[in-house]
């Protein structure tokens, strides 16, 4: 519906996404947009706000699907945003509209796992905040959503950073979007809860409001319980039960509504409603992470969020058994006490030797190519992991984290058209992103990415090339906001 | 075939290293039977001490504890045996500040746990390197209660480190946790109608509010009048109390710990306290009120630096008066930063205070552990316990005792580096030298030279330790003064060109057979010379490689007149020794026209040489019966697997030139040889590095040759083919040159054969003669008179008769080597020709005369001292006097600073009856069992 009125409105100046132009055009333009979105929230689903061609049909190309084996020259029929068929002989129905890949390598869009960089700042600088949502502190502007986009990452799951206690409520979002219900994919997911002592905090006082927040929550709901079950008698029935056994009976009659907003996240992360994050930046932290995860009894809904160096705990990981996000750098490297040696230790081939089941991270900070998730993931088959495990990590692993993966991860029927189309294979790397398919429209052209054409055309004219920088038109307020955003980044790692 | 018996040597050598190496890796399994000299347990019902003990250790526990012998060892699992080692529980430091202190706010704060705290991942080597294994955590001493400490080990497998992760309540009287921060409890988030709560002081800030302030939080843990405000604190605080979790009390001054003491005691509760310096004091009422004290010592020896003055913080400790206090549970700790590896060190001062070694000890492992309720887990070496053990070089409260390996849960985790690299041997007489005793002294060895002897030798870190028990006695090892280890039964003449040392490799067994019986160096002669003489070679008999073994390739020149007539004596060694001087006097030429011609042309500064020309002569070839490329192989004994080569060859009348084409590697050589109807013979040019030049033999017939190569008493067989009659080949040869342009004097020509004899005439090497007649003796030793010009050293061999000329060997100094059976009956008793020459202050060596044989060197000596020789003669015998005829008394015979360590151990005086050796040490190397 936006592209249509982007149609009527004839604003193509400059482009951030095809079909979700961003314009300077007018004040009233804004306005307008921000009032529809409101309007659409909540009503409308999300898919319907755009409008794809209802059937798209993918040919010719070379089809990743992840899951399942490749096709060579296959094709994705793609229904109202869903994959409805993916193989080699596909019938196309008469009105599909049919876009040549043939060359081209099809894969699921990548999955960023967990990542601060669509907020405006990683963390609050209060520890414990479950009662926070990242859905207030999504700029749909970051230019981190666009670059996304332009490197085949069609789900974000936008969560606090590390330096918190326990983090605020996160969400999966896509890159594109004018407002953050546009971007949605799920809106809850999980919450994250760091053992590892944020800035300024110590190891001890850190475990210790980890745990006293969960133990302040029993606390009260006992108290609640208690209160519920006195409420729940009549005028002149006598309390018979002894303390226990009317908490016990409270806490059936408690409902969502019964429950404070600092309290409800925490009770729904307990119920395994939503997922734990446990960020255990050292070695040393995944003893007490899994362990504090079994005393709450989620360990089922466990995720781990790993350090560089916590690869080492591998007997406790192997232990726990839960998937694991991996540090964006990849090799450890750690110096013998005794005889001075460096010795380097490629981490994924650690994870996956413990069978467990892995997503690898972007690294923003890197200068280099390990920004880009394919690429991650071409280290790991250099490194000598299977071609299908290095996918997975990149897919499928993430979104079954997410517990998203009847949705993403694959390119199988059922699932969210999510499609990256490749020039050549994805672990190549001379392959560019040509083009991009969220949800069954096309959201990013190569051809039509203004800025990189943009910084293509510079170099070829023998320009010095500068950082692609942010969008022109936004000045140099949103300069500052950029850096703003990698310093604090870098603060989070640390 | 004497190859063949050197290799199966090797290869059982290298089966014995092997075994030896899974042996001591054995401690990778944490199933094992630990033996050592001493075991410390530290268990009630045990002996203190164990001699000779074993530990039997399964799935990293203790299974059983005893002496060896009493205890059955099963058979599957492998003993590391350590005889030197004393072992005992890994210490407990009871006190560490490893933890740090929080950055909690709350003066009272029982929900802090120090095991968060806990890099159960950390590299802790220091400390396990100082033997402490396991530690308490404290949550650090800045508040009132700083909250709940721990007890973990410092090593093992990370999921195993735990002991107790909530072990006891911290309480801290005194000043350090007199300055609590103000408390604000934050609500989040601040909005208008949730103001932002003032800072509220907590207390104690006084001494006098200290035990107020924990009465009020115990008594407000304990109401159950649950209030509305949660504090995680009063919750765990509560739990604490009703678990009744041991209170730790810590605290320095005498008031403070009175005032623990009585905090205690009126709660009822079980605890114990920490202090430092002025707890001593008080220690009787802490002992009365059956509290336990773990005393911290401030490691000074780290740095005195500082004058204490009247400084009132500098406490002075004095635990002579903890020492008289009966019944005190005493632990010791060292609790500051950087001395978590004192621990040690801080008990070997506390043995200065008068506690005894067992009380010390208890104090830093049994005791410790009781008091942080872990005594089931670890701290004694009894069943069921933990196998965390401390393996020390000796008495480990001795400072000169150090820690060789550390186990934790039967695994090492720790091993002093270069273990084996440097040794003390320390203890017992060690003899010196001739009438020089050194009575409980010791010897430091490194690098297989014994640098240091004394009563104290210094005790680098790691040094390997070898105790020697009271009584015994040290010598030098025992020299063979002439022998024929190694020879392997050939009996074959070997000439003076024959170096024996290329027929020595690693030991091997019989080398060891003769080592275990003290024989450190055996003087190895052929069984019969050449009557051109023969090279003697000095050999160990312990060792790795020919270059560890091989003491001196030639060290001497060994004749043997045998039954030469006296007359024909001079006839038979004038000619050798006239070559000799020849051959020196050409050297010596060489050498003088060298120094002018160097002098010469630093004078006239040459102009820079210019690159000469290599003179080439080619060979062309003609039809004949050898000329042409020949291919074969050559094979036999001493070569593992048959080579194959080629050969270019040239006839020239009678004889031919050759070179062996398609080498690998371009050598040096040329086939030079003589061709008599279908006989060939000749010799190889080729540097074989002091191995002498190969010869060979062989016929032809026809197309093919077959012959055998000879170097250095070794036999290889070659067979060969002529694949090209039509020699159009071309060999290029490359020729010495005769004279260099520059002027440069050219070098003799290196005589294998004389060589010996011209180290002999430049008193290098002395010249061995063996002669049993008077009229022998009398003759050889004229002769050498007559090269008076030269100070040739001479040592006779046998000389049954050497009494006749007596005076004259006493005043040459000639020593003499027994006869190996030097006895013969005089009287009708036997009698021992050793005595008469030490009557008349000749010095002789003994003999063996054998190969392995030479182990009974010690019983020739037993026995000439049973006979009346002294013993102490009979050692320099053995010793210094065989070491001196041979001019190595600056590398062997003696114990002394810069000579190899060969070391015997005896039991007692090495010729006392019942008197055996015990270890046999050679370059510095253990021969082990």
């Amino acid at each position: 519906m936006i592209a249509v009125l982007n149609d009527l409105f004839g604003c193509h100046k400059e482009c951030r996404s095809v079909y979700f132009p961003v314009t300077q055009e007018t004040g009233c333009m804004k306005v307008l947009l921000a009032g529809l979105a409101a309007f659409l929230a909540g009503s409308i689903a999300v898919e319907s706000a755009a409008a794809p061609p209802d059937k798209l049909a993918l040919t010719g190309g070379r089809i990743i699907t992840v899951t399942g084996d490749d096709i060579e020259e296959g094709t994705v029929l793609i229904k109202h945003g869903r994959i409805v068929e993916v193989g080699a002989d596909v019938d196309l129905p008469y009105d599909a509209m049919e876009i040549d890949t043939t060359g081209m390598v099809l894969m699921p869009g990548m999955i960023d796992p967990q990542s601060p960089r669509g907020l405006d700042r990683p963390n609050e600088n209060v520890p414990v905040v479950p009662f926070l949502n990242v859905y207030d502190a999504i700029d749909p502007s970051r230019l981190f959503f666009e670059n996304s986009l332009r490197d085949g990452i069609t789900s974000v799951h936008v969560m606090q950073g590390n330096n918190t206690v326990v983090s605020a409520l996160s969400r999966v979002v896509r890159p594109i979007g004018l407002s953050v219900d546009e971007m949605t994919v799920e809106p809850e997911v999980g919450l994250k809860l760091a053992v590892t002592p944020r800035s300024g905090a110590d190891r001890i006082s850190q475990m210790f409001e980890l745990r006293e927040a969960f133990a302040k929550l029993e606390h009260e709901l006992n108290r609640l319980a208690e209160e519920k079950y006195e409420e729940s008698l009549e005028e002149d029935e006598n309390i018979d039960v002894g303390p226990g056994e009317a908490r016990q009976q409270g806490r059936e009659l408690l409902r969502d509504s019964d429950f404070s907003d600092k309290q409800r996240n925490l009770v729904r992360l307990l119920r395994g409603d939503l997922s734990a994050w446990f960020y255990a930046g050292r070695a040393t932290d995944v003893g007490p992470a899994v362990e504090f995860s079994r005393h709450l009894g989620i360990l089922d809904s466990s995720i781990l969020v790993l350090g560089n160096e916590a690869h080492r705990a591998v007997t406790e990981l192997e232990d726990a058994q839960r998937p694991v996000v991996l540090d964006p750098s990849l090799y450890h490297r750690s110096r013998d006490p005794m005889t001075g040696e460096i010795e380097e230790v490629f981490v994924p081939r650690i994870i996956h030797d413990a069978g467990l089941e892995f997503a690898l991270q972007p690294n923003p900070s890197a200068s280099m190519a390990e920004r880009y998730l394919n690429y991650q993931a071409a280290i790991c088959v250099r490194e000598g992991l299977p071609r299908e495990v290095a996918f997975k990590a990149i897919t499928y692993y993430p979104a079954k984290m997410l517990g998203l993966e009847d949705d993403l991860g694959a390119i199988e029927p059922g699932k969210r058209a999510n499609i990256v189309v490749f020039s050549g294979d994805p672990l190549d790397f001379d392959s560019w992103v040509e083009q991009v398919f969220i949800d069954g429209v096309l959201a990013y052209e190569r051809d039509r990415d203004h800025r990189l054409q943009k910084l293509l055309r510079l170099e070829r004219e023998g320009h010095e090339v500068i950082d692609p920088g942010p969008d022109p038109d936004e000045g140099d307020t949103k300069t500052d906001r950029e850096s703003g955003e990698q310093a604090s980044d870098a603060g989070a790692d640390a | 075939m004497r190859a063949s018996g050197r290799l199966s040597a090797i290869i059982a050598l290298l089966i014995l290293a092997a075994t030896g190496v899974s042996h001591a890796e054995s401690g990778h399994s944490d199933s094992f039977v630990l033996r050592a000299g001493t075991l410390l347990p530290v268990a009630e019902g045990k002996p203190w001490r164990i001699e000779d003990g074993v530990i039997i250790i399964r799935n990293g526990r203790i299974e059983a504890v005893g002496s060896y012998g009493d205890v059955e060892l099963p058979d599957q699992l492998p003993v590391v045996h350590m005889p030197e080692a004393t072992v005992l529980p890994g210490l407990v430091n009871a006190a560490t500040s490893l933890a740090g202190s929080h950055r909690g706010d709350h003066s009272i704060g029982a929900g802090y746990r120090a095991i968060d705290a806990f890099d159960r991942f950390g590299d802790y080597q220091g400390a396990l390197a100082a033997g402490v294994t396991t530690v308490h955590l404290e949550p650090g001493r800045h508040r009132l209660l700083s909250g709940q400490g721990a007890v973990v080990r410092l090593g093992g497998s990370p999921g195993n480190r735990i002991l107790r992760k909530s072990a006891d309540l911290m309480v801290t009287l005194g000043a350090s946790s007199l300055q609590p921060p103000d408390i604000q409890e934050q609500l989040v988030p601040p909005a208008s109608d949730q103001e932002i709560m003032p800072q509220q002081p907590q207390r104690p800030t006084t001494r006098l509010s200290q035990r107020l302030a924990l009465k009020e939080a115990i008594e407000a843990a304990l109401n159950d009048d649950v209030s509305d405000v949660y504090d995680r604190h009063r919750a765990a605080l509560r739990d604490a109390w009703l678990d009744d979790l041991p209170i730790r009390v810590a605290a320095d001054r005498a008031v403070d710990i009175g005032s623990a003491v009585t905090f205690l005691t009126a709660h009822e509760r079980s605890g114990y306290l920490v202090g430092g310096a002025e707890a001593a004091s008080v220690a009787e009422r802490i002992s009365n009120a059956g509290f336990p004290l773990v005393y911290t010592l401030p490691a000074s020896f780290r740095a005195a630096d500082r004058d204490l003055g009247d400084d009132s913080g500098a406490l002075e400790h004095d635990l002579r008066e903890l020492k008289d206090i009966k019944d005190l549970e005493l632990a010791l700790a060292t609790r500051a930063d950087d001395q978590l590896a004192d621990l040690r060190l801080a008990a070997a001062v506390a043995q200065r205070a008068g506690l005894s070694a067992e009380q010390i000890l208890r104090a830093v492992t049994s005791v410790p552990a009781r008091i942080l309720g872990v005594d089931d887990r670890i701290g004694s070496l009894s069943p069921g316990r933990d196998a965390d053990l401390l393996v020390m070089t000796g008495d480990p409260l001795a400072t000169s005792s150090h820690v060789q390996r550390v186990y934790v849960r039967g695994h090492v985790e720790y091993r002093a580096g270069g273990e084996y690299d440097t040794m003390v041997v320390r203890g017992g007489t060690i003899w010196l030298g001739p009438d020089e005793y050194l009575e409980d002294g010791s010897i430091l060895i490194e690098n297989g030279r014994i640098s240091e002897v004394g009563r104290r030798v210094a005790h680098p870190p790691y040094a390997r330790v070898i105790n020697v028990p009271p009584g015994a006695f040290v010598t030098p090892g025992l020299i063979d003064s002439r022998g024929h280890l190694g020879l392997e039964g050939d009996t074959s003449a070997a000439g003076p060109q024959l170096s024996l040392a290329p027929l020595i490799g690693a030991s091997g067994y019989a080398d060891h057979r003769v080592a275990r019986a003290g024989v450190t160096t055996v003087m190895m002669t052929p069984y019969n010379q050449s009557s051109q003489g023969s090279r003697v070679a000095a050999i160990k008999t312990l060792g790795e490689s020919r270059s560890d073994r091989v003491l001196q390739e030639t060290a001497g020149v060994a004749f043997e007149l045998g039954n030469t007539d006296p007359a024909a004596v001079p006839g038979r060694l004038r000619p050798r020794l006239d070559a000799a001087r020849q051959y020196l006097e050409a050297w010596q030429r060489y050498e003088r026209e060298l120094e002018e011609w160097k002098q010469r042309r630093d004078e006239v500064e040459a102009e820079p040489e210019e690159m000469e020309p290599e003179e080439e002569t080619v060979i062309t070839g003609e039809p004949d019966p050898i000329s042409g490329i020949w291919e074969g192989r050559i094979f036999g004994a001493p070569i593992v697997e048959p080579a194959s080569g080629r050969v270019a060859v040239q006839r020239d009348g009678d004889t031919f030139r050759g070179q062996v084409i398609e080498l690998p590697q371009p050598v040096d050589h040329e086939i030079i040889g003589e061709i008599d109807g279908e006989t060939i013979s000749g010799r190889i040019e080729v540097d074989t590095g002091g191995m002498g030049i190969p010869t060979f033999e062989g016929e032809l017939e026809e197309e093919s040759a077959i012959g055998t190569i000879e170097l250095a008493g070794m036999t290889v067989n070659f067979e060969m083919e002529r694949i090209e009659k039509e020699a159009d080949v071309q060999v290029l040869l490359q020729r010495r040159r005769g004279r260099d342009d520059d002027g440069r004097p050219t070098a003799p020509e290196v005589n294998e054969s004389l060589e010996p004899l011209r180290a002999v005439l430049e008193e290098r090497i002395p010249l061995i003669i063996e002669a049993d007649t008077a009229a022998q003796i009398k003759a050889a030793l004229n002769l050498i008179g007559e090269f008076d010009d030269f100070d040739i050293s001479v040592v006779l061999v046998n000389a049954d008769d050497a009494l006749v000329h007596a005076e004259r060997l006493r005043k040459d100094d000639i020593p003499i080597i027994l006869h190996a059976k030097a006895v013969e009956m005089r009287n009708g008793q036997p009698h021992h020709r050793s005595i008469d020459l030490a009557r008349r202050n000749i010095r002789f060596g003994f003999q063996s005369g054998a190969e392995d044989g030479a182990r009974s060197l010690l019983e020739l000596g037993l026995f000439a001292v049973e006979r009346g020789l002294s013993p102490e003669r009979a050692l320099q015998a053995m010793t210094i006097d065989a070491a001196r005829m041979y001019g190595l008394e600056d590398r062997i015979g003696r114990i002394a600073p810069g000579l190899d360590a060969d070391l015997v151990i005896f039991t007692g005086y090495p010729f006392d009856a019942g008197s055996s050796v015990r270890r046999v040490i050679v370059n510095g190397e253990e021969l082990l069992p």
